[in-house]
């Protein structure tokens, strides 16, 4: 039959036609390829990063605004699925260029958050650390926090951990017992604005009773230099 | 004594050997018209001289000097017998104890005969040597003829090798290649075959032993002895012979400078003949003349001189220049030729062999000739006096003739034989009142006889050979007395010539009875050529012949054509003493001088005596005619011309497809059919064929000559005999009429219908009107066609095997309702046909369903060609082979249409073979040029170019599938048109087309395939499939991003 022949012959054409385009391109499909391999940690940094941060802490991370990637991506999917026009390995370097951008400002965002819940409890802890004998141990939750805090991406764990320091930085304070106007002593002391008025008898007692007192050095200072 | 064989042999002598002397003394005839010239440089002076006057003034009155006489004439001229009688007379005169007479006789003309003669003289004394001589003799009698033949090519082969080189005769080329040649075992047999050069030379130097005379044979070589076929030149090259000899044979192949080299060539040869004959015999010139030198001073020394008769100087070939030399030698003139005795020779040469091969620088030496050509028999009484001697000498015992010798040999002494003279009309009286009798002849009859034969041979010798002996010999085996015999038994070298008025022939039959042909001979050659009765002063004759010349041969004495106051006169010879050849002359130049005859009427004559001939041959010897042709047309343009074929009821075209050269013919012709009709070998047919002769020729094509009623009444009564015959074959083939079915029209039809239907041309429609059309078309020839069965095509193979028949088939067909305007025969294109009865007979064709069965084609059976059986040939040829052939080529069209099916579909519509046939062309013009696509276009420009279409497949699919489905006639009307060759260049595109899509099919699979590697489509796929895989994912995890922007 003839015209079964033709029909096949035709189908045989069309698809060694097509397979010659598709074979034309594999250079720009392997470089496409190739770029979207590289690319794809930094794309997959931010945007885990930034889900671990919209799960974890919805209330800080309400999310970007990523329609604009999702389009990029979608545009490359197309081109992929219709075969007619490879994707460059350019929109994957463009699409990287965006999401970097708003990592950094994710990243910023994040640093500012950690730094944030974490800084009335190093500071605490760094005024505390100058009285203390051994202010070893709140050296390392200083260090363990700003470790946390420049940590990126944010990886699952990584509030977790900072929850943990913060959590530890909470205990050391704790277990100083100190009240209020001793902690704002300490901050005094820290910010080495503590006065002598400042050493109210709570104060003292507590300085006492953690046998600081002898650790208690009182200077004179140029009021300009403390301001 | 009554004739005998063994005197007549003795007598006249067929062979070499020669008279006794005797019966040469008796039979010599004078030599009345000698001419002697005494030069040997030119031959236009000299006088004419009798034999008496040349014996006493050439011969005995020059007989103390050196003479050199050569005695100069054509073989047969009598030359020899010249000699002898002058030798004779010598001798008789001469005082023999001073004179050595020795006579060479020609014998049987070879040096070798000559030698031995020589030899054998009693002339030489004991002390000359004659060793050299003798030693030839016997040396050659050991040689074997091959040997001979071979030495004596192969010594002209040495002659040519040491030719000086500038050889005036021939270029220095052709000589150097002449010893190859002549050293080429092919070329020396060629050149030894019996007749040619070197089988005559051999032959000239040894007798054969046959005792044939070969003084006809030239001893050289002549022009065509060199002329080289294509077969001796194959043989050459085949045999790988020398290049220079196969290149010599080229050039005398070669039909532009052929002739010029063979001629050169042979005269080159002939120039060292001589060297070439004493190198094979041994023998130098030098020991001739030294023996002949010895013998003059031996016989001068003795007080005797020498005599020599040499008959034949070709006798000496290869040593005749030095006998030439021996003979011009005087015994005077210088102090070593004074030694000699005086040489008194005479000497036979022939004219050709003066004039080609006698030493130029002594013809000058020579002291005198005699030319003897015109010597005698110039005369009828010189013809009757020669064969009177003869016959004499023939009729007497040799004794009584060797008696006279011995008396003295006087002429007038001779005894005459008078057996014969109670035949009183053949005695010959003679000038010197002696009778001799030329019983059985007259001097009419041998005349006749001697004026017949043909001008070379009109010779004394052939005379003698021909005439005398001939017709003696017929009359002595004639003892029951049948003599003469009918011409025909009776003509040997010479012819007997026609009688005057053919018409006298039928008044001898009527009137002779059973001796009609004898008595029409004796008339012809006796009389005067008429069978014209006469009475004057008393004496009856018939064709001039008394009644004693009938009694002496048993014959009647018939009335014959009375005619009052005609002389009678030739029947005794007694009436033409003493006036003889007055009274000849008539019989042999035709009765009374006739008026001047007008321009061409001799001619006209001559070819009418000519045909008269050719008939008398063509009835008493079956032999063929030259005038064949005119006398066949005469005869048919007769027939046509006589019969009222109208009245006899015959159509036109059968007598004018009758009366063709190919149908009539004359008994006895070469190349003639076996069937028409036929002149049969009668005397009455002779007559009739006569009549047409004069007609043609006496008339000048008409009726108006003397005689013409005469010949229109032989020629009336043969047209009645032979009328019925005619008209009776042409009525109806033997053995068939109308009543028993035959119907020529009928088969004529049914042939022209199947013959335009196996030629592919059937009837239109099958209607009486198309059939009726197609009859009147240029006659169709069948040819053979492709894509048959095997069975048509056997039939078209015998039909046009067999278009000549069918062709004249048709014309007859054609022509048979024809009503000719004018001529019978004329040809024409225009017809008056009776239309009416042919339409009937194709109506009637076609209601039988061109049946074939219920011809009886058996009268066809007999492979005859008559006109009547072509059509049943046809027939007979078709039957029983139309229904399978049918049956096969339906049989072929339903192979045919399943191949259809396999590219087409099965039953598949017309619309669905248009789409096919859409998308063909949509594949080849969009699919294949779209891919850059070749495809061979000659396959399918038919296609392209719309040519063929869906609409006419389908048409001639159905046509092919309706060959399948009807019957009959109607099927077999469709399969004559073809169909199968009509879908042929259709399946030839599905063919083509097909294969194109495997091809393609095939190529394109298979770069699909080469296409499907890592960094082909399927690299490309995985690397689509994986990106799109990584792309989605992380589309959705972004669009959580934006999801928990949103939320």
């Amino acid at each position: 039959m003839i015209r079964a022949k033709i029909a096949q012959a035709k189908e045989l054409i069309d698809k060694v036609s097509a397979g010659q385009i598709l074979a034309s391109y594999y250079k720009q499909y392997a470089a496409f390829l190739s770029e979207l391999d590289n690319r794809l940690p930094q794309l997959k940094r931010y945007q885990q990063s930034s889900q671990v941060l919209q799960e974890q802490r919805p209330e800080n991370f309400r999310g970007q605004d990523v329609t604009g990637i999702i389009n990029k991506i979608s545009l490359m999917l197309s081109s992929l699925q219709d075969g007619s026009d490879p994707p460059k390995k350019n929109m994957v370097i463009q699409l990287t260029s965006q999401v970097n951008e708003l990592e950094e400002k994710l990243k910023k965002a994040w640093q500012a958050y950690a730094s944030s819940i974490s800084r009335n409890s190093l500071g605490l802890l760094e005024s505390t650390k100058g009285v203390l004998n051994d202010p070893s141990k709140i050296d390392d939750v200083i260090n363990k926090l700003a470790l946390i805090q420049s940590q990126w991406p944010v990886a699952n764990n990584t509030l977790q951990d900072l929850t943990n320091a913060l959590e530890e930085a909470l205990q050391i304070i704790q277990d100083l017992n100190a009240g209020e106007d001793v902690q704002k002593f300490l901050e005094l002391v820290f910010s080495r604005k503590a006065r002598v008025s400042d050493l109210k008898p709570e104060v003292l007692e507590w300085l006492e009773n953690q046998g600081l007192t002898d650790n208690l050095e009182i200077s004179f200072a140029n009021s300009q230099r403390r301001m | 004594m009554a004739f005998n064989l063994k005197r007549l042999a003795e007598v006249i002598r067929t062979n070499a050997t020669v008279p006794s002397q005797a019966d040469f003394l008796a039979t010599h005839t004078s030599f009345k018209s000698l001419r002697y010239v005494m030069s040997g440089l030119t031959s236009q002076s000299g006088r004419q001289i009798d034999e008496e006057s040349f014996l006493k003034q050439g011969i005995f009155d020059k007989r103390d000097d050196h003479q050199f006489i050569v005695i100069q004439g054509d073989n047969g001229s009598g030359k020899s017998h010249l000699i002898r009688w002058i030798k004779e007379r010598y001798i008789s005169q001469v005082d023999l104890e001073k004179e050595a007479v020795l006579l060479i006789i020609r014998d049987q003309n070879t040096l070798r005969g000559a030698l031995e003669q020589i030899i054998s003289a009693n002339i030489f004394p004991p002390c000359i040597e004659l060793g050299d001589l003798k030693k030839l003799v016997e040396a050659n009698q050991h040689l074997s003829k091959e040997a001979l033949r071979q030495n004596i090519a192969v010594q002209f082969a040495v002659a040519a090798q040491n030719a000086p080189a500038d050889d005036v005769v021939l270029e220095k080329r052709y000589v150097k290649k002449i010893y190859p040649f002549l050293t080429d075992q092919t070329v020396q047999d060629f050149l030894s075959q019996p007749g040619r050069a070197i089988d005559r030379i051999y032959r000239r130097l040894n007798p054969d032993g046959t005792g044939i005379r070969q003084d006809d044979l030239e001893p050289r070589f002549l022009h065509d002895d060199l002329v080289v076929d294509r077969k001796l030149l194959d043989k050459m090259k085949r045999d790988e012979a020398n290049r220079n000899a196969i290149r010599l044979a080229e050039d005398l192949f070669d039909s532009e400078k052929g002739p010029e080299v063979r001629e050169k060539l042979a005269k080159f040869l002939n120039q060292h003949l001589e060297f070439v004959v004493q190198s094979c015999t041994n023998l130098r010139s030098a020991d001739l003349k030294s023996v002949f030198e010895q013998l003059r001073m031996a016989l001068k020394q003795a007080g005797k001189n020498i005599t020599l008769f040499i008959e034949d100087i070709t006798s000496f070939t290869g040593i005749d220049r030095a006998l030439v030399e021996v003979l011009v030698t005087e015994h005077a003139g210088s102090v070593h030729n004074e030694k000699f005795c005086r040489l008194f020779s005479v000497v036979g040469i022939t004219n050709d062999y003066y004039q080609n091969s006698f030493p130029d620088n002594l013809k000058e030496r020579v002291t005198g000739r005699v030319f003897i050509d015109d010597a005698t028999l110039n005369s009828d009484e010189e013809l009757a006096e020669m064969a009177a001697r003869y016959i004499n000498a023939i009729s007497l015992d040799a004794g009584e003739l060797e008696n006279w010798v011995k008396n003295g040999a006087k002429d007038e002494d001779m005894p005459i034989a008078r057996d014969n003279f109670n035949h009183s009309w053949a005695i010959l009286p003679m000038a010197d009142g002696r009778e001799f009798s030329i019983y059985p002849f007259n001097v009419s009859a041998l005349a006749n006889m001697y004026n017949t034969l043909p001008a070379k041979a009109q010779t004394p010798r052939r005379f003698l050979q021909d005439v005398v002996s001939h017709t003696l010999r017929t009359y002595m085996s004639s003892a029951g007395g049948e003599f003469p015999p009918p011409a025909a038994d009776f003509e040997g070298e010479f012819k007997v010539p026609g009688m005057k008025n053919p018409n006298h022939e039928d008044v001898i039959k009527r009137q002779a009875g059973q001796h009609d042909y004898r008595m029409i001979t004796l008339l012809r050659l006796w009389g005067d050529g008429t069978a014209a009765g006469r009475e004057q002063d008393g004496i009856v004759t018939l064709g001039s012949l008394t009644e004693e010349v009938f009694k002496s041969f048993n014959l009647p004495f018939i009335e014959g054509v009375m005619e009052q106051g005609s002389p009678a006169t030739a029947g005794g010879q007694k009436h033409l003493v003493p006036g003889l050849q007055s009274q000849i002359k008539p019989v042999l130049s035709g009765p009374a001088p006739a008026p001047q005859p007008e321009p061409g009427q001799h001619k006209r004559l001559a070819e009418f005596k000519q045909i008269q001939d050719e008939l008398e041959g063509w009835l008493f010897k079956d032999r063929k005619l030259n005038s064949y042709k005119n006398l066949r047309d005469d005869v048919i343009k007769l027939l046509l011309d006589y019969i009222d074929w109208d009245a006899e009821g015959i159509p036109a075209p059968i007598v004018s497809a009758f009366f063709t050269t190919q149908r009539v013919s004359i008994e006895g012709q070469t190349g003639i059919i076996n069937e028409g009709f036929q002149v049969t070998r009668s005397e009455q047919s002779r007559a009739a064929l006569l009549a047409l002769a004069a007609w043609r020729h006496l008339g000048n094509k008409s009726w108006n000559f003397d005689d013409s009623a005469d010949y229109l009444t032989k020629l009336f009564n043969w047209l009645v005999t032979v009328k019925d015959q005619v008209v009776a074959y042409l009525q109806s083939p033997p053995g068939e009429d109308e009543s028993a079915g035959w119907d020529l029209p009928r088969y004529g039809v049914l042939v022209h219908c199947y013959v335009q239907s196996f030629s592919g041309n059937p009837p239109s429609g099958n209607s009486v009107k198309a059939v009726y059309h197609s009859i009147f078309q240029p006659p169709i020839t069948v040819e053979l066609q492709d894509n048959r069965s095997s069975e048509w095509r056997s039939l078209q193979v015998r039909l046009k095997q067999n278009n000549s028949v069918i062709t004249n088939s048709h014309e007859l067909l054609k022509s048979y309702y024809n009503r000719m305007q004018g001529s019978i025969t004329s040809t024409t294109d225009v017809y008056f046909v009776d239309a009416a009865p042919l339409l009937k007979t194709i109506e009637e064709v076609q209601q039988s369903g061109w049946d074939l069965a219920a011809v009886d084609t058996g009268p066809a059976n007999n492979k005859s060609d008559m006109l009547w059986h072509w059509s049943l040939k046809i027939i007979s040829l078709l039957q029983g082979k139309v229904i399978p052939a049918i049956k096969a080529e339906v049989s072929e069209c339903g192979v045919l249409l399943q191949k259809l099916e396999q590219y087409t579909g099965n039953q598949v519509s017309g619309e669905e073979l248009k789409i096919l046939f859409a998308e063909m062309a949509s594949f080849l013009t969009n699919v294949l040029k779209g891919a850059n696509e070749a495809y061979p276009d000659t396959d399918f420009k038919s296609l392209t170019s719309k040519t063929i279409t869906a609409t006419k497949f389908l048409k001639r699919r159905n046509l092919l599938q309706e060959a399948v489905q009807v019957s009959g006639v109607e099927q077999f009307l469709i399969l004559a048109s073809h169909p199968m060759q009509q879908v042929v260049p259709y399946l030839e595109l599905f063919k083509s087309m097909d294969r194109l899509l495997d091809n393609k099919i095939e190529k394109f699979q298979k770069q699909l395939a080469a296409l499907t590697n890592s960094q082909g489509t399927t690299g490309v796929s995985a690397i689509i499939q994986k990106a799109s895989e990584c792309l989605a994912k992380l589309k959705d995890d972004y669009m959580k991003i934006n999801q928990g922007a949103e939320s």
